[in-house]
C-alpha cells in the first residue's frame, strides 16, 4: 500500500492581521489560526490517491501544541494518523532549519513514496519548504503541481501535470516523489460529522526533540537557521496624494480626467 | 566559515535555448549596482546552448565574467540536473551570492540546492542593500501579507541565495565591460539520474486579456469589490481606456478572477502608464507590484494606505465612480 | 395631484441645505433613477438633496407638504423592489451621507446611529464593543435605514428575529416636519417596515446582544425538496435552537457555482444527485458545547433521512460557505442573459411546496427556476432565469410572478418578504391581503401622511 505523507502548518490568518499604528508592530491578538489554504488543497489531492489506489495518508505540521487543531482538522477528511513536531527547541526556524525538523520526525514514522505539500504558505509565503523537503527526503520533487494524473504503482512511478507560467508540463516521475499542491483541481473537502467525531479520537503523536534520536541540536531551531531578520519596520508611507474633491462624483471624476488627459 | 573567502555575486541566466528570460537581464542590472559597492565580480551563469546575440544582451549588463556551462542534462529544466551544477559550481568557486529569478522553475531548484549547501535561501526581496558594515546583503520584503517590511539577511554562511521575481527590478543596461572573462566549465549529469521524464507541454491558449505585465493601462480592482456581477463595469471601463483588468489576491481567494490577473509580489509586476486602482487598500505586497506614471487611486475609506502611493485620488464608492468615469469618456 | 419642482422651491431648498448639497438636472447620477431591481424602469427625479441632519430633513418636510411635492427617500440604493425609485418624480431625499455613529451607552448595549451607516460598518461598530447585531440580509453595503424601512431580515431570522426585533427608539420626521422621537406604540410600529412611505428616520438606536462564542455549520444534503424542508422543521423542534436553517436547491448551487467556478456545497453523493441541501448553524458556549449538539444532532441522522452530514467549523470553511450562499443572489445575471427574483415570505411547513409549485411552473413557462429559502422564518428567493430575448422573457416572468404571488396567497404567505413591495410587487399586495389588512394599511398611510408626498406609487 502506499505510504503517503502530508506536510501542512497553522498559520494565522494574515488578511486580519492589523499593525498598531503607535508601535509599528503587528497585533496578533485575536487573530484566528487558521490551516493554511493550500495545504488544505494538497490534503485533497493526497485523499483523491488514497481513494484511486489505496494509501495509509500520515500528516505532520510543526508548530506550537494548539497546532494540533489543524491536525485533527485534517484528520476528519481522511488523513489516517498525525505527527506534532512541537518543542521550544524548533522554535524561530527558518525554511532550512524546519525542513531538517521536520523531515528527521517524519523518518520515525517510515518511509513514504508520496509526500504532498502546499504550493506555499499565506504567512512566509517563500514557497522554498517543499524543495528543502524533497532534497532531505531524496525524493523526485514536482513544484506547483496540479493534477496526480496516473501512478503506476508497481513500476513505482507516476504521471503528472505541472503549472508553468505559459502552459501545463505533464512529467513522467520516479517515487519517491514531493509535490507542492495548486489549488487548481483538488477543491477542499468538506469533512463529514463522522469523520470529524472519529478524528477526535484519531492518534496524533508528539515529538519533542528529545523524541528524535541523533537529532542534531545544531540544526534545528535559531542555531540552525542561516536565514535571520535583524529588523522589522513598518512599510514606508509616501506622502499621500493628492485627493479630488469636488463636491460631487461627476464633478470630481471631470476634474481628474482634465488632470490626467494627456 | 570565513565569508572572506567568498568572492563574486552571480545570476543565473534562465532561457530556453533561443531567449534570456528577461528577469535574468533584470537582474544582473540590479546586481551590477551592488557589485560596484561591494567589490565584487559580477558573473552570469549560462548552461546549455545559446545564441551568441542573447549572450550579448547578458554582457550589456555589465557582467564581469560568464561561465559558460556544456554537459548532458540541460536540454529541458529539470530539477536534479540544476541542482547538481549549482551545488558543484558553488562548491568550486565559492561565490558570495547567487540570484536566481522567481520563475516556477527558478523556485524550483534555487532552494533545493541551498539545502544541499545547507546555506540560507531568501525569496522575493523587491529591495536588496549592501551593508558594507558586515558585508552581507539585506534582502527587503514585504511579510504577513505586507502589513510588514523584514530585512533578511544570512549573517554567517556563504552563498547568499536569492530568487528574485520577474519585473521586481528595471533591465537598464549600462553596457559591456571592456573585458568579459569567459569561464567554460563541462559538468555533465547523467541523463539516467534525471527523475522526472518530460512528456509534454501544452501551452495556454493565449488570451491576450491574461497578459498585464506589458499592458499600458490598468484597471484593478480590489477586496473592496462586491461581486462578481460589479465586474462588469470594471471590464468596461479598461475597455473603454483601451487597457485591461487586474486585481489584487483577495479578489483571486476570492476566486472572482484567475491567478494570472493579480498584481503584486506574489503575482504579477506590472509597469503601465496609467493605474486606476478601485478599491484597493493598498498592502505593500500589491503597491510594490505597480510601477506606474499615473496612479489614481478610488477608495470609500479615506484613511486606505492606497491614497499615499497614488498621484490622485477619489474618496468614494468604487462603483458610482466607475459608472461616471465610463458614463464621461462615452461623451 | 402633485406640483412639480419649481425654481422657487428649488432656490428654498439652495437656503436649508446650500449649493453643493441640491442637486439637479443634468448633475443628477443616473444611478437615482433606479435601484437593483432587474429590469426596473428608470424614473430620474427632479431634484436630489442630501440630508445632514434631523432639521434639514424637517425644514424639507415642512417645504414639500406645503408645495406638495414627492419626497422619495434613498439610502445606499441596493433594494430589490423599487421601494427608493422617485416613480413620482419630486425629490429624492438621500440620507447617504448621515453616515455617523451617534453614540453607544455601554450600560443598555445601545448604538445610536444616524440612518446612512452601512450594515457592514453597524456590525463592525458592534465588534468593536465585543458586542453583536444579528439582522443581516445578505446585502452588507445596504444602509441601516433601508433595514429598518425594509424591516430586514435575512438566514438568522429564525433565531434572532428581525430589524424590527432590534430596533429600541427612533427619531422620526413626519411628513409635515414634525419630529419626534419614538420606543413604542402603534406609529412606531407601523413606520419600521413603511418602506418610507409614512416618515423619515433620521436617528435609531439599536439593541446589541452579546454573540455567541463558538458555532458551527452542518450541512444535509437530501435526495428530495420535502424531506429537506422536513428536516430543518425536525432540528428546530428538536430544541437545538439552530441561528439558521437554510434550504438550498441544488440547481441554484449548480448555477451559481458555474458562475463562480466553485459549487462548494454537495452536487451529487455517490453517484446520485442530491436534490436540495439544508445549512444549519449551531451555536454554543464554547467548542465543546458545539461538538456536543453535533453529536446529538448525528443520532438522528437516520430519522432525518439525509445522506450524510458534513461540517464547517473553520473560519476559512465557514467563510466559503456563506461565500457561496451569497453566489446565490450575486451570479444570476451573470449566469444568464435574463434573470429576475421572487422574494415572499411563507409559512415554513409550506415552503417545499411552493418551490415545487414555482418549478413545475418554470418547466411550463420554459424559465429555469431556482430557489433558496430560510426555512423557520419562513423567506423564499425564487430565482427565475433564461437565455431568451429580454422581451420575452420579461412576459413569461410577469406571468409566472402572478401566479406565484397567488400562490404565495393561497398559502397564507406574504409577498412583501424581505425586500419589501416598493412598486414592483403594489400590483399584487391587494390580492394577498385580506380587506381588512388592506384597509388598516390605507389608514395609517392616510392618518401619518395626508398629503401622501412620501414615497407615492409604493406599497398601496
Amino acid at each position: 500500500m502506499l505510504k503517503i505523507l502530508v506536510c501542512v502548518k497553522q498559520v494565522p490568518d494574515v488578511d486580519q492581521m492589523r499593525m498598531d499604528p503607535a508601535t509599528g508592530n503587528l497585533i496578533r491578538a485575536g487573530v484566528p489560526a487558521i490551516l493554511n489554504p493550500l495545504d488544505a488543497n494538497a490534503l485533497s489531492a493526497a485523499v483523491k490517491v488514497k481513494e484511486t489506489y489505496g494509501a495509509e495518508i500520515t500528516l505532520i505540521t510543526m508548530g506550537p501544541p494548539n497546532a494540533e487543531a489543524v491536525l485533527r482538522e485534517c484528520l476528519a477528511v481522511g488523513a489516517d494518523k498525525a505527527i506534532l513536531v512541537s518543542d521550544r527547541a524548533f522554535g524561530n526556524a527558518d525554511t532550512l532549519a524546519t525542513s531538517y525538523s521536520i523531515v528527521s520526525a517524519a523518518k520515525q514514522a517510515g518511509d513514504f513514496d508520496l509526500i504532498f505539500c502546499g504550493k506555499e504558505t499565506l504567512d512566509g509565503a517563500t514557497g522554498q519548504m517543499g524543495s528543502q523537503l524533497a532534497e532531505r527526503f531524496d525524493a523526485a520533487q514536482v513544484t506547483s503541481a496540479s493534477l496526480i494524473k496516473e501512478i503506476d504503482v508497481d513500476n513505482n512511478k507516476l504521471v503528472v501535470e505541472r503549472e508553468l507560467e505559459t502552459g501545463i508540463e505533464t512529467l513522467e516521475v520516479s517515487m519517491p516523489c514531493l509535490f507542492t499542491m495548486e489549488k487548481t483541481n483538488y477543491p477542499v473537502r468538506i469533512p463529514s460529522l463522522k469523520g470529524k467525531l472519529a478524528a477526535k479520537k484519531a492518534p496524533v503523536v508528539t515529538y519533542t526533540a528529545n523524541d528524535i534520536p541523533g537529532l542534531d541540536r545544531e540544526r534545528i531551531g535559531d542555531a540552525g537557521s542561516p536565514t535571520k531578520v535583524p529588523r522589522m519596520f513598518p512599510p514606508v508611507m509616501p506622502e499621500p496624494g493628492v485627493i479630488i474633491d469636488e463636491g460631487s462624483v461627476e464633478a470630481s471624476v471631470a476634474k481628474l480626467f482634465e488632470l490626467i488627459k494627456d | 566559515m570565513d565569508k572572506k573567502n567568498f568572492k563574486d555575486m552571480w545570476v543565473y541566466v534562465e532561457h530556453d535555448g533561443k531567449q534570456v528570460h528577461p528577469v535574468a537581464l533584470e537582474l544582473c542590472c540590479e546586481i551590477r549596482k551592488l557589485c560596484d559597492q561591494s567589490g565584487d565580480r559580477l558573473v552570469a551563469v549560462i548552461a546549455g546552448q545559446l545564441p551568441e546575440s542573447e549572450v550579448e544582451k547578458v554582457k550589456q549588463c555589465g557582467v564581469d565574467a560568464i561561465i559558460a556551462v556544456s554537459g548532458t542534462g540541460y536540454e529541458r529544466y529539470n530539477t536534479e540536473a540544476y541542482t547538481n551544477l549549482f551545488t558543484v559550481l558553488c562548491n568550486k568557486y565559492k561565490p558570495s551570492a547567487v540570484f536566481v529569478g522567481g520563475t516556477v522553475n527558478g523556485r524550483d531548484f534555487a532552494p533545493r540546492f541551498a539545502a544541499r549547501l545547507e546555506t540560507g535561501c531568501t525569496s522575493d526581496a523587491t529591495e536588496l542593500i549592501y551593508n558594507p558594515e558586515t558585508t552581507d546583503i539585506e534582502f527587503v520584503e514585504p511579510a504577513a501579507g505586507g502589513k510588514i517590511m523584514a530585512v533578511i539577511t544570512i549573517p554567517v554562511l556563504r552563498p547568499q541565495v536569492g530568487t528574485i521575481r520577474p519585473g521586481t527590478f528595471k533591465h537598464v543596461p549600462t553596457g559591456a565591460k571592456a573585458k568579459v572573462e569567459l569561464i567554460k566549465e563541462e559538468i555533465s549529469f547523467p541523463v539516467e539520474n534525471i527523475r522526472s521524464r518530460f512528456i509534454d507541454f501544452r501551452a495556454d491558449a493565449f488570451d491576450p486579456e491574461l497578459d498585464i505585465a506589458s499592458c499600458d493601462t490598468i484597471v484593478c480592482v480590489g477586496a473592496g469589490i462586491k461581486d462578481e456581477e460589479s465586474l462588469g463595469r470594471y471590464r468596461e471601463l479598461a475597455k473603454l481606456l483601451g487597457g485591461k483588468l487586474a486585481c489584487t489576491r483577495p479578489v483571486v481567494d476570492r476566486e472572482l478572477l484567475p491567478y494570472k490577473l493579480q498584481v503584486g509580489q506574489s503575482g504579477v509586476m506590472i509597469k503601465p502608464k496609467l493605474y486606476i486602482g478601485f478599491g484597493v487598500s493598498g498592502a505593500v505586497n500589491h503597491v510594490t507590484g505597480v510601477d506606474a506614471e499615473k496612479f489614481i487611486a478610488v477608495n470609500r475609506d479615506p484613511d486606505a494606505p492606497i491614497f499615499n502611493y497614488c498621484d490622485y485620488g477619489i474618496v468614494g464608492d468604487m462603483d458610482e465612480v466607475c459608472d461616471m468615469m465610463i458614463a464621461q469618456l462615452k461623451k | 395631484m402633485f406640483e412639480k419642482v419649481s425654481t422657487d422651491v428649488i432656490a428654498e431648498l439652495k437656503g436649508i441645505f446650500g449649493e453643493k448639497r441640491v442637486i439637479t438636472g443634468d448633475m443628477i447620477g443616473a444611478d437615482f433613477a433606479h435601484d437593483e431591481l432587474p429590469g426596473g424602469a428608470a424614473h430620474m427625479p427632479e431634484a436630489v438633496v442630501e440630508a445632514a441632519s434631523t432639521e434639514e430633513v424637517a425644514a424639507l418636510m415642512k417645504l414639500c407638504s406645503a408645495a406638495k411635492i414627492p419626497v422619495t427617500v434613498r439610502g445606499a440604493g441596493t433594494g430589490q423592489a423599487g421601494g427608493s425609485v422617485p416613480v413620482e418624480g419630486g425629490l429624492v431625499l438621500s440620507l447617504k451621507g448621515m453616515d455617523q455613529v451617534v453614540s453607544f451607552d455601554e450600560q443598555a448595549r445601545l448604538l445610536t446611529v444616524q440612518p446612512g451607516v452601512l450594515l457592514q460598518d453597524v456590525k463592525a461598530a458592534a465588534e468593536e464593543h465585543g458586542l453583536y447585531y444579528p439582522p443581516d440580509p445578505g446585502e452588507k453595503t445596504a444602509t441601516i435605514g433601508g433595514n429598518v424601512s425594509t424591516n430586514a431580515a435575512g438566514p438568522c431570522a429564525l433565531k434572532y428575529g428581525c430589524t424590527r426585533d432590534y430596533v429600541q427608539d427612533a427619531v422620526i420626521v413626519l411628513s409635515d416636519g414634525t419630529v419626534t422621537r419614538l420606543s413604542s406604540g402603534e406609529a412606531f410600529a407601523s413606520v419600521i417596515g413603511s418602506e418610507g412611505t409614512l416618515a423619515v428616520i433620521t436617528e435609531i438606536s439599536l439593541k446589541l446582544i452579546e454573540k455567541p462564542a463558538a458555532d458551527a455549520i452542518l450541512l444535509f444534503p437530501f435526495m428530495d425538496t420535502e424531506s429537506c424542508v422536513k428536516a430543518a422543521d425536525t432540528i428546530i423542534n428538536a430544541g437545538f435552537a439552530p441561528a439558521i436553517a437554510e434550504y438550498m436547491d441544488t440547481d441554484i448551487v449548480e448555477f451559481a457555482g458555474n458562475v463562480t467556478g466553485n459549487p462548494v456545497f454537495p452536487i451529487e453523493m455517490d453517484g446520485e444527485r442530491v436534490a436540495a441541501t439544508l445549512m444549519v448553524t449551531i451555536e454554543g458556549d464554547d467548542d465543546d458545547a458545539v461538538m456536543e449538539t453535533m453529536e446529538a444532532i448525528a443520532e438522528m441522522a437516520e430519522d432525518l433521512e439525509c445522506l450524510d452530514i458534513l461540517v464547517g467549523d473553520t473560519p476559512t470553511m465557514k467563510r466559503d460557505f456563506w461565500d457561496a450562499h451569497d453566489a446565490f443572489h450575486t451570479a444570476m445575471e451573470s449566469g444568464a442573459k435574463c434573470a429576475n427574483e421572487i422574494n415572499v415570505t411563507v409559512p415554513s411547513q409550506t415552503v417545499a411546496e411552493l418551490v415545487s409549485f414555482a418549478k413545475d411552473l418554470g418547466a411550463e413557462k420554459a424559465l429555469k427556476v431556482m430557489a433558496y429559502a430560510h426555512v423557520g422564518s419562513g423567506g423564499v428567493h425564487i430565482h427565475a432565469v433564461s437565455d431568451c430575448a429580454k422581451e420575452e422573457f420579461a412576459v413569461a416572468f410577469a406571468g409566472f410572478a402572478e401566479a406565484v404571488y397567488a400562490k404565495v396567497a393561497e398559502l397564507g404567505g406574504d409577498i412583501g418578504g424581505e425586500y419589501g413591495v416598493g412598486y414592483a410587487k403594489k400590483a399584487y399586495l391587494k390580492a394577498a391581503l385580506s380587506e381588512v389588512d388592506y384597509a388598516k394599511l390605507a389608514e395609517t398611510k392616510a392618518s401619518l401622511d395626508p398629503a401622501g408626498i412620501l414615497n407615492p406609487g409604493k406599497v398601496i
